[in-house]
């Protein structure tokens, strides 16, 4: 099974959980906090990254914020005040989805 | 920092390879050009050219029509919800006793006038809304996947199939004697809904249209 099919449908708790930490952050430093945290075992790719920003943009998970660098614009991406509860309900969702892993995989330790 | 000319390089890339919408495009633009800085970086005898040719070339065609495509189906209706305060629904469930009392109380001849009179009101306001939205949202002239402009004939679709309904609905009435005046009530229901749904997706797009016009005001005032 490929790797980063397992990964796909945590992304969306990982960035939230990384724009919980830092704040505000922008797409390509989303990419390289999350390669130097699993040191370089999760890369993120830009076709997975963009279309799921904008979504949680669309939803009103994150707020968005222009910085104009002199030839580029630059866009920095937040959690909103629903995005911080969707942040705090996704990492229960994510900790229920191991417990479940664990009563297959590891019943001992569950 | 990559200079003027290599920026639109790389942004003349993604927009030949499929990446139409401008917002989604610029930030693959600052992306790869984060890239392609750190690689020069690193590598000081690297040229522009090297580290482009090594860089997209990860990005296939197929991959970047797709990544456009997302971004434009991210619109939520259901934030045209927001649009239906306490208020708004007070003021709607009385427009709508103020529309419905004179269908029961009138003479049935006078009541089914009223009616006819009532869904030519409603059409003039429908095509109102839909003309004086666009005229008010001039479209940028660039494709924004946070805004895309609404096609006037398909915002006119819906609003025709509706008045096919009322009109049959009404031709029926004014056919058929007597006309009970309960199925009158049904006629500003069914407009004053439609309305609502109009003016509630308007709102949404009146918020989408500022944003947009906040985050790239430059395509804005070409």
């Amino acid at each position: 099974m490929n790797k980063s099919n397992l990964y796909k449908g945590c992304l969306e708790p990982i960035l939230l959980k990384l724009l919980k930490e830092n704040g505000r952050m922008y797409g390509y430093e989303m990419t390289q906090k999350v390669k130097a945290l699993t040191a370089g075992e999760l890369k993120i790719t830009e076709g997975a990254l963009y279309p799921l920003l904008h979504r949680l943009e669309a939803e009103g998970i994150l707020e968005v914020e222009m910085e104009n660098l002199g030839n580029r614009v630059r866009k920095y991406y937040s959690l909103t005040a629903s995005g911080k509860k969707e942040q705090a309900r996704s990492m229960i969702e994510l900790e229920a989805f191991k417990n479940t892993l664990q009563l297959i995989f590891n019943p001992k330790l569950a | 920092m990559l200079n003027k000319e290599q920026i639109q390089k790389t942004d003349a890339f993604f927009r030949e390879n499929g990446v139409a919408y401008y917002d989604i495009r610029q930030e693959l633009v600052d992306h790869v050009s984060e890239i392609l800085e750190q690689k020069m970086n690193s590598n000081p005898s690297l040229s522009f050219e090297a580290a482009f040719d090594e860089t997209v070339r990860r990005f296939s065609k197929k991959e970047l029509v797709l990544l456009n495509e997302a971004a434009g189906f991210n619109y939520d209706p259901r934030k045209e919800w927001r649009y239906f305060t306490k208020q708004r629904i007070l003021k709607l469930l009385l427009l709508y006793l103020a529309m419905v009392l004179p269908l029961y109380c009138l003479p049935p001849r006078a009541a089914m006038l009223t009616g006819i009179l009532y869904v030519a009101g409603w059409m003039v306001f429908n095509g109102w809304l839909l003309f004086s939205f666009r005229k008010r949202h001039p479209a940028p002239d660039k494709k924004l996947s946070t805004y895309s402009h609404p096609s006037l004939f398909i915002a006119l679709l819906p609003v025709l199939f509706q008045t096919c309904i009322v009109g049959r609905y009404v031709l029926k009435m004014t056919t058929v004697t007597p006309v009970h005046p309960a199925g009158l009530a049904l006629l500003p229901f069914f407009m004053l809904f439609t309305t609502a749904a109009q003016l509630a997706h308007q709102h949404l797009k009146d918020q989408d249209y500022q944003a947009a016009k906040n985050n790239y005001p430059f395509l804005f005032h070409q």
